[in-house]
């Protein structure tokens, strides 16, 4: 079952990107598609936001392929157009990812306070620990199959250490750091 | 009034899509101007005032609401505006407060820079 707050920003993200489609991305088709479990190729670009206390990472994910036809459609430009380069790719995906996430905030922001952080551009794909909670939900922009993907910590987690490995879990005896 | 529009975002591709934008909304004949934080639009301001200001919020170096307020500070007489996603009621409350003529939330179309921008260079 997904918490409240998971399916909340997952409705938020899917009526944004939809919002999206309609406005700079020149009126591309939109079609939301099924809760998601795969994300396994995509490339994605990720913001990290603030929603009251709880800290969450929302993701718009895309092959290869895909970052370039949404970079184009973003900029103006037809599908068939020469390939743009990485970074006008990834300055291009990091605004969509912007935009989607600024109207999470503006659907969200009369039940919860969110802080935006900065947008990333990562090439491959996400690897969450046992920690973390994901949730994903499969669209279409026109020809671009995208997922929206929402990670937050699990309730009681316990955090991980600064090598990224876990060092205790609940009901265990003291932290034992273990090496990376 | 000058013919200029002065776009300030981090964003090239943002910037690039103002750009459209502006153009898809009738005012083709202006020449714009890019700058991609506050401390550089100041720079270009401070070279002659452009008719009008569309300022991202959100950005490294100096953001648009710093921007607007060092512009006020400076007494320099520019319409100001911003194209953010921070479209809350809280930022345009803020926006409002620091002397933003406007506040257009990403995403946009032609027909919202029209209505925002025509009673302010017609």
């Amino acid at each position: 079952m997904i918490p409240v707050i998971l399916s909340e920003c997952l409705d938020a993200l899917s009526e944004s990107a939809s919002e999206v489609a309609a406005t700079v991305l020149g009126g591309v088709a939109f079609e939301a598609l099924s809760q998601s479990s795969s994300y396994g190729s995509a490339h994605g670009a990720y913001l990290g936001l603030v929603a009251d206390d709880e800290p969450i990472q929302v993701g718009v994910l895309v092959d290869p392929a895909g970052c370039q036809l949404l970079a184009k459609a973003l900029l103006g430009m037809e599908p068939g157009d020469e390939d743009l380069e990485p970074s006008d790719v990834s300055d291009a995906m990091c605004e969509i990812v912007n935009i989607v996430a600024g109207g999470l905030k503006r659907r969200v922001s009369e039940r919860r306070r969110i802080t935006l952080g900065l947008p990333i551009f990562v090439a491959g794909h996400p690897l969450p620990n046992q920690q973390q909670e994901v949730s994903a939900r499969a669209l279409k922009l026109g020809e671009v199959t995208v997922t929206l993907l929402v990670l937050t910590q699990k309730p009681h987690s316990i955090p991980v250490s600064r090598s990224g490995v876990t060092t205790h879990t609940a009901g265990e005896g003291p932290a034992k750091e273990k090496s990376a | 009034m000058s013919k200029k529009i002065l776009v300030v975002d981090d964003s090239k591709a943002m910037r690039l899509i103002v750009r459209r934008t502006l153009r898809q909304a009738g005012f083709g004949e202006y020449e714009v101007e890019e700058a991609a934080n506050g401390l550089e639009a100041l720079e270009r301001i401070g070279q002659g005032a452009p008719a009008l200001v569309i300022s991202d919020w959100n950005m490294p170096e100096m953001n648009g609401l710093e921007l607007l307020k060092e512009l006020k500070a400076r007494k320099v007489q520019v319409r100001f505006g911003f194209v953010t996603t921070e479209g809350t009621p809280d930022m345009r409350a803020l926006a409002d407060e620091a002397g933003a003529l406007f506040l257009i939330a990403k995403p946009f179309t032609p027909e919202q820079f029209e209505s925002a921008l025509r009673p302010l260079l017609s």
